[in-house]
Parts: C-alpha cells; structure tokens; sequence
C-alpha cells in the first residue's frame, strides 16, 4: 500500500491518565500550539458560535501539551474533545497541512486526534458526557447490520436494479433507513442514464461516530467490507453517504488495501454518465439556488465541484450562493460525528446560520449533496421558522430528468 | 516583590461566584485546560514555566456592561486582571504574569454600525480583521489592517499594541485607521476616546488628544470594548513585485529610492536580506524557489485605482532596473505576497548546526529604525544570533531579516527591521530562557544605542525589551510620565500587572 500520509502509527497506543505521554505525541501537539496563528481557530464552525479558543485545533493540542508539561490531568480534557464538528476546516487550513504535510509528513490530523481521544478517554474508564444518546445511535446500527438483508434493499423497492456489483451502490444505514429519496432517485436517474448497477447488501456499521468509541470494531466492519468488495468483483463503489465516501476514501486505505476498486461519490458518477452519454436532462427547472458544501467533500477529501456541475447541468438552474471561499467556513452544524447528538443547541446555532445567510440570498431552496445535511436543515428550518427548504441536489437533478419529485419511498426501519 | 505586587487578592470560591453572577455559569471557566491554554500569547514561552503564568479564572464577557463587572470586583478586590483578545500578540500582552482573571474578548465580536456616508464602521474589540473583511467586501470596502495574523488577530489585541500593519504605507497603521475606542478603566467607569469628545470625527483640536493614551498600554490602562474604524474602498488593484539583487549596497539603495520618490499608493517596500532568502529556501513548499546567485530581494507593493497604480509600477520598475534590480516574475509576487500570512507558522523551518530539520518556534525582534541606521543594526543583529547560536547549538537558529517600511502614508523616513530567530522551544530551561533574554536585551540595546526604539509592533513590554525600553529608551522622563499615568488611572495595579516595569510606579 502507498504511504498514507495522514496515517500516524503513534495514535495506535492509547493515550492514558497512568503513564506520561510519550514523546512523538508530544511532538505532535506542540506542531499546532508552536504555529500560535491560529489560522485553527476563527475557521471552525463550533469556535464561531462558542467564542472560546479551546474548542479549537489550537486548543486540543495546546491542552494535551499542557498536560505533558504537568498542567492538568488528561482525563480532565474530555469535555473539550467534544467541541469537534470532525469537519477538518482546521486540518486545511493549518500551514502543518497545507505547506509542510507532504514535505515533512506531519499534516495535521485534528479529526483522527478528536477520535482517539475519546476512546482512548472511554476505554480508560471515563465517561463522556451525553454519549447515551450516541451509543443508542450505534446500536440501532449493530441492530441494522443483524437485519440488513431486508433493510439494506427495500428503499429501492419497485426500482429495476439489473446490473451486477461491478457497479456497486454503497447505501449505509442512515441513507436506507432516513435519506431514502436519494438513492431511491439516484437508481432511477442511473437506469435513465442506461447504467447497470447492482446495490451492495452487507455494509456494515459505517457511522464515523464509531471511530470515537471502538475503532477495532469500526475496523472488523471496513475490513469486512473490502474483502466483501473482492470477493464480489466490485469495480467501482457510487456512494451515496458523503460521510461514507469521506472514510473510504480517506480511513479505507491507511489499513486495507483498496487496490482495483474506484470509489466514487454518486454526483461525481451521474455527472461523468452525462457526459459519457452526452445526456442534457431536458426539463428546465428555472429558479435560484444556494448551494450547501457537506464538509466530508470540501474540507475532508477536497472534491467540492461535482454536485455544482450536476446542478449547472440542469437548464434554469443557478447556483447563487457566498463566494465558494467563504462555503468553506460554514457546516450544517451536524458535524461528521456526534456533534449533534452532544451539543444540539449549538448544532442548532450553526445550522441556523448557514440557514440564515442562504436566505439572505433571497432564495428559497438550499441544495445539499448530504443526507445529515438535509435531515440538520430541515430540523433547523422548522425550529427558526426561516424560509429556505433544504432539496438534495439528486433530487432536483431527478426532476429535471422527468423522475417525480414526490418519490413513493416506502416506509423503512 | 513590591508593595505593589504583594498584597493582591485571591481568586476565591465567592469571587468566581461573583463572577458566575455578573456573566452567567458559561461564561466562567475555571478547568485547567481553559486556564492553562490562556497562559501564553503569540511568542516562544517558557514552557517549563506554565504554571507560573496560568490565570486562576478566565471569563468571557459578552458586552461592556460585563467588562464593567468584572473590573470593578477585579479592583474592589485588588485581583489582577490580564486581557485576552486574538492571543496573537509577540510581546506577551496576553500573558497573566500574575495569574489571576483572564478577561478574554472574543464573545465582543459584533458589527454594530457599518457607516458607508462616513466610511467608517463600529465594531466590538473580539472582532477578527479576516472575519470583517468578508463582511465588508460585498461593499467595496475594507479595513485595511493586513498584518501577519491577519486570520486571527483581533482589534482589542491590535488597539493593545498600537499595531503595525503591512501595507501602513498606504492606509496607515493601528493608530491611524481606529478613530475612536470604548474604554473600561480599572474602576468601571467607561469612557470614550477619539477626536476630541467625538466618535467618527477624526482630527478634531478640543482637549487633549487622549486616544493615543488608550493605545498600545498592553492592557495596562484598560480595556478597549468597542472602536470606530475607518473603511477604504478596496484598491481595484493590488500589486507585489519582487525584485533580485546581488548586494545588500544596491539593495538598501533601491530601497531608498522607491520609498523617496512620492509614490501616493506605495502600500509597502521591503528588504529580504541574504539570511532571510537563504532561510527561505529551506522549504520549498513555503517559498518559491529563487535561483542560487539571487542574495537579496526588494519588494515593493501598490495599491489603488488600475490608473493610478499601472503607472506607478512602471516607474517602481524603472528605480528597481536602474539599482541592478531583476524583477522575479509575477508568479513570484502573487505566490509569495498571498502567503505572507502563513508562510513561517511551520515549526520544521528550523535546523540544526548540521543543516537537519528540526522542530523550532520562531520570534522576530522588530526595532522601529531609521533609515541610516538599517545598515549597522543588519549586522549587529546578526553577530548577535550567531554568537548565541555557538554558544547553544541546536537552540537558537537565525532566520534572516526583512527590512519594511514603517511611515504611516509614506514610504521613507521609518523602517520596522526584524530579525527572526528560530528557537527550539520544547528545550527551554531556565538557562536556555536565561540565554533568550539576554540575546533580546541585547538586540534591545544595539537598537537603543542607534537611538531606534525597542519595538515597532509588538510592544516592548516582554522580558528583555521592558527594561531597555523604559529605562534606556525612555530615559528622558517618558517613564516617569507613563508611571504617573499608570498610577492615578490604576491605583490598585490590577491592570495587566508586571508589564512595561509599572510595578515601579506604586514602589513607595
């Protein structure tokens, strides 16, 4: 396998209140405290709302370095560690990442370190505050995973699926069960398109949320999961979930060997079909559109163009949004982990936000390319009574190709 | 310890109560890692010190009325009070050096008015310039402070200091483009300071000019809670031309002629000395590589309407050819100038004697100079580095120097002359922390000696330069004058106590 460059064999030792922390780590947390610029800082989502600097990059590391020096004790930080949206603006953005990654191998990995310190904190026996909320969600999907034969299939009910898994559809839990519209709509866009597909039944536990609590676990499924991918001659895995393609496309290959399979997310995939196919949908939608980046394709893998282009393919449609520099500061306020589940009323605060400035705009839809963005923004839209309706951008792509907007997705879960 | 430092306060269970009250529970923190994260500001520290200098509270007020609360408890108690805008500071103005409250701004973020008639906006000191820009962009507009913490920094910190912007040449600095400013003094009352008694009025020959007063104290006065601010419409160009030189002689020259030649939109003109270019090659991720015979580079830059600015660089261009200069191309300019924010925040810039990588944090010493003077300070500087790095091999590194111009509005007379050093913080001792010091007074007083001040942008109030500046520089009364002041507005000295040696104005 190539040298990922994000991967830090150090983080595998876990961090404990009952020995010091050794030394690579303390490296590690001095690279961001010594940048002191804290170009971090005023471009996480959180620290926008919150205003308090430890609830930053700079902050996470400082405080571990802290720690290493005598000044407090590790198991005091975890109420901290909870402050990440998992976004990785901060990670971008660090000079660490952006001029000496590559160079000197230490990018900054803010995300991976969230993660480790949470369950490096749980399986030393500490607690985090409001976590129930996230261990039911885990469960449900433990639960998923003893049905999903049925589950795993029945959003496509009465949707023709007639190729093999050469062409595999990845649907996670959440997409099957919660955002069905977009693979239900994404199929009928791709058998529009004449493409052969077929839907990948044995996913797993996918939720990045298990990556703070058991990444063995979190591993045991991945590994599954490629082997599976082999094993059935999977080519090319359209994903549907940005969070998913986010860990496949960064996590899968710091430990499994991804050779031979492309991932690809599913507006990247329909977009390259049109052009393929020379395919126009040729229903015009006219109106003005503000466009929301999910943070697990800007931020996290850097590919934040398709789902523009899909739109900019639909005839009437226009994307009129903030300056595509200044998308990058924003989240939904979902995060990439339990965010939501731990701190709602923030959650609520960014959501609202983002919300705000698309209405700003005088526009009335948002479109998002993320399920947990849409169900955030609907949640948000209800609470703060602001009139703007969230639409997946496969939604509104669906309608342009003549699929009906109202899908009849059966009832799941 | 002084009378002045002996009997402070405690930081009692009823005073973090007190304070609970006045702020609500959220807004007080009393953790650890919210403490201990506060203990430094911007520069090298001495980490084997942090407990020494971690507040025992941190609060975060919301409004004026909060700021308000908090000092007067602060000075019915006499519990020292340090605050903390973006942190982004080089002269430690952020750091509690006698512990207690931690007033840290940053909630103060608010836009209050944006005055386009009158090209001017008020705003709360929490507020970050990048985060303000992006507001006012969509306007034309701009405030004009670009220093290098430019994404982090925030007004109340850069009020603090007097701050020192980039491309002062044209717009001005700190003391320029805030007109006005919110005050907490110690006691609680409030006050407002600028043209005369005025908000937006920006000369004004009532009374006293007393905004200077409120400026650049380091947090030793009061607290800056809100601030008019001018706009500008944003320059419809902006250019950065870079220039190779193979002498310092033509190099200095060049320099001396762009910055006289009364340019109205020369925004900023600098030397990168030899050290500075070869410290730049280090890393090509972080500077676009120059060719080995390159020694030296100027860079001037315009901003301003395309009418003015086209040909104004043609004849910049001219003055550069004429001195031997070799203009670098404008992937050079572009390249560099839009990373001047975040090229140096890379700790593996540092070497060891033997040319390794190695992890090092930077600070940069920058004496306000003029321009006979640049020429001697250039090579004290850096026999000054060098000896230190002999002595500590490994510890310190010399970084280079840049050379900018510094006169508000214009380009000749004032140069900020910085020398970086490199320092291997995660090894600081007692004695390595001794040696830095001692290199910093001693730069400190090579500047002095040329009759140049301690510092130009950060402050001179970090151990090493507060000596020298009050002492030396300030010989001729101004100290006496500044311990008055500091005495009759802060009796009980809880403002910022331990900085700028005004613990010696309550010595008796």
């Amino acid at each position: 396998m190539p040298y990922q460059l994000s991967k830090k064999d150090f983080y595998a030792e876990p961090l404990s209140k009952a020995k010091p922390i050794d030394e690579e780590f303390v490296k590690e947390a001095y690279l961001v405290f010594a940048c002191r610029h804290k170009f971090c800082r005023d471009i996480c989502p959180n620290f926008d709302i919150t205003r308090n600097e430890a609830h930053s990059s700079y902050g996470f590391h400082t405080s571990i370095l802290a720690v290493s020096r005598g000044v407090g004790q590790l198991d005091e930080l975890i109420d901290n560690f909870t402050y990440c949206l998992e976004c990785g603006a901060c990670e971008l953005r660090c000079p660490n990442t952006c001029m000496g990654g590559d160079f000197y191998r230490r990018s900054t990995t803010t995300v991976d370190l969230v993660r480790k310190i949470r369950r490096d904190h749980m399986a030393d026996g500490g607690e985090i505050k409001n976590w129930s909320a996230v261990k039911e969600y885990l469960d449900e999907h433990r639960g998923f995973v003893a049905t999903q034969g049925d589950l795993v299939t029945k959003w496509a009910e009465g949707i023709k699926v007639a190729g093999d898994l050469k062409t595999a559809l990845f649907v996670d839990f959440f997409t099957a069960t919660q955002g069905t519209e977009v693979p239900r709509l994404a199929a009928q866009v791709l058998n529009k398109l004449g493409v052969k597909y077929g839907i990948y039944t044995t996913p797993g536990v996918t939720a990045p949320e298990l990556l703070s609590e058991n990444d063995d676990e979190w591993k045991k499924y991945a590994g599954e999961n490629v082997a599976n991918f082999k094993k059935l001659g999977v080519q090319t895995l359209v994903v549907m979930n940005p969070h998913d393609y986010a860990l496949l496309i960064r996590e899968y290959p710091k430990w499994f060997d991804m050779d031979g399979i492309e991932t690809v997310f599913i507006t990247d995939f329909i977009l390259k079909k049109m052009k393929e196919k020379g395919v126009t949908p040729p229903k015009a939608i006219e109106g003005k559109f503000a466009y929301h980046d999910p943070c697990t394709l800007n931020t996290l893998v850097v590919e934040a163009e398709s789902p523009r282009d899909l739109v900019g393919m639909v005839p009437g449609a226009e994307i009129v949004d903030v300056p595509p520099g200044n998308q990058w500061r924003y989240c939904c306020g979902n995060g990439n982990g339990p965010y939501r589940k731990l701190h709602e009323d923030i959650a609520y605060r960014i959501g609202q936000k983002r919300l705000r400035a698309a209405a700003d705009l005088g526009v009335d839809t948002i479109l998002v390319a993320c399920p947990h963005c849409k169900d955030q923004f609907t949640d948000v839209k209800q609470k703060a009574g602001l009139p703007v309706e969230p639409v997946h951008v496969i939604e509104l792509v669906a309608k342009a190709m003549g699929i009906e907007w109202e899908t009849t997705s059966p009832t799941i879960g | 310890m002084t009378a002045a430092t002996s009997t402070y306060g405690a930081v009692t269970d009823e005073v973090v109560a007190e304070l609970k009250r006045l702020l609500g529970d959220e807004n007080v923190l009393t953790d650890m890692h919210e403490r201990a994260m506060r203990a430094f500001s911007c520069a090298p520290a001495p980490l084997h010190r942090w407990k020494d200098q971690t507040p025992d509270v941190v609060v975060l007020p919301g409004s004026t009325e909060d700021v308000v609360g908090v000092l007067k408890l602060a000075n019915e108690r006499r519990i020292p009070v340090t605050p903390r805008a973006g942190a982004s500071g080089l002269a430690d103005g952020a750091m509690p050096l006698r512990k207690g409250i931690c007033v840290d701004i940053k909630r103060m973020n608010e836009i209050f008015e944006i005055d386009e008639d009158n090209m001017c906006a008020t705003v709360g000191t929490g507020i970050n310039m990048l985060k303000l820009n992006e507001v006012l962009e969509p306007l034309g507009k701009i405030y004009p402070d670009d220093l290098a913490g430019y994404a982090n920094a925030m007004l109340g910190g850069r009020i603090g200091c007097g701050g020192w912007t980039l491309i002062g040449g044209k717009f001005g600095h700190i003391p320029d483009t805030v007109i006005s400013m919110e005050c907490v003094l110690p006691d609680g009352q409030v006050i407002w300071v600028g043209g005369g008694g005025t908000k937006k009025i920006r000369k004004s020959s009532s009374g006293y000019r007393l905004k200077d007063l409120f400026m650049q104290h380091q947090g030793t006065l009061c607290i800056a809670t809100k601030a008019v601010i001018e706009l500008y419409p944003k320059s419809e160009v902006e250019f950065a031309g870079y220039f190779a030189f193979d002498n310092w002689d033509d190099a200095y020259a060049a320099l001396y002629d762009v910055t006289t030649r009364g340019f109205g939109n020369l925004s900023s003109a600098m030397i990168f000395d030899d050290k500075k270019i070869d410290f730049l090659r280090r890393d090509d991720e972080a500077f676009i590589p120059l060719p080995k015979e390159v020694k030296f580079v100027d860079l001037f830059t315009m901003y301003g309407l395309k009418c003015e600015v086209e040909p104004a660089v043609r004849e910049g261009f001219r003055i550069m050819k004429k001195h031997g200069g070799r203009y670098l191309g404008p992937e050079q300019g572009e390249g560099d100038w839009a990373s001047r924010h975040d090229r140096y925040h890379l700790s593996y810039h540092g070497r060891t004697p033997d040319g390794q990588a190695t992890l090092m944090s930077w600070h940069c010493e920058d004496t306000a100079a003029y321009h006979t003077a640049l020429p001697i300070l250039r090579e004290q500087y850096h026999e000054i580095v060098g000896r230190y790095m002999t002595e500590y091999p490994g510890v310190f590194d010399d970084w280079g120097i840049f050379i900018y111009t510094s006169n508000p509005f214009k380009g000749w007379g004032d140069y900020l002359i910085e020398i970086d050093v490199g320092i291997a913080e995660l090894q600081y001792n007692d004695e390595t922390w001794d040696a830095w010091i001692r290199m910093k007074r001693e730069i400190a007083e090579a500047a002095v000696a040329q009759e140049c001040s301690v510092s130009i942008c950060h402050g001179s109030c970090r151990e090493g330069d507060d000596d020298v500046a009050m002492h030396k520089e300030m010989k001729n009364g101004t100290f006496d004058i500044m311990k008055k002041i500091k005495r009759m507005i802060d009796p009980n000295n809880i403002m910022n106590p331990g900085k700028y040696c005004l613990d010696e104005a309550y010595d008796d």
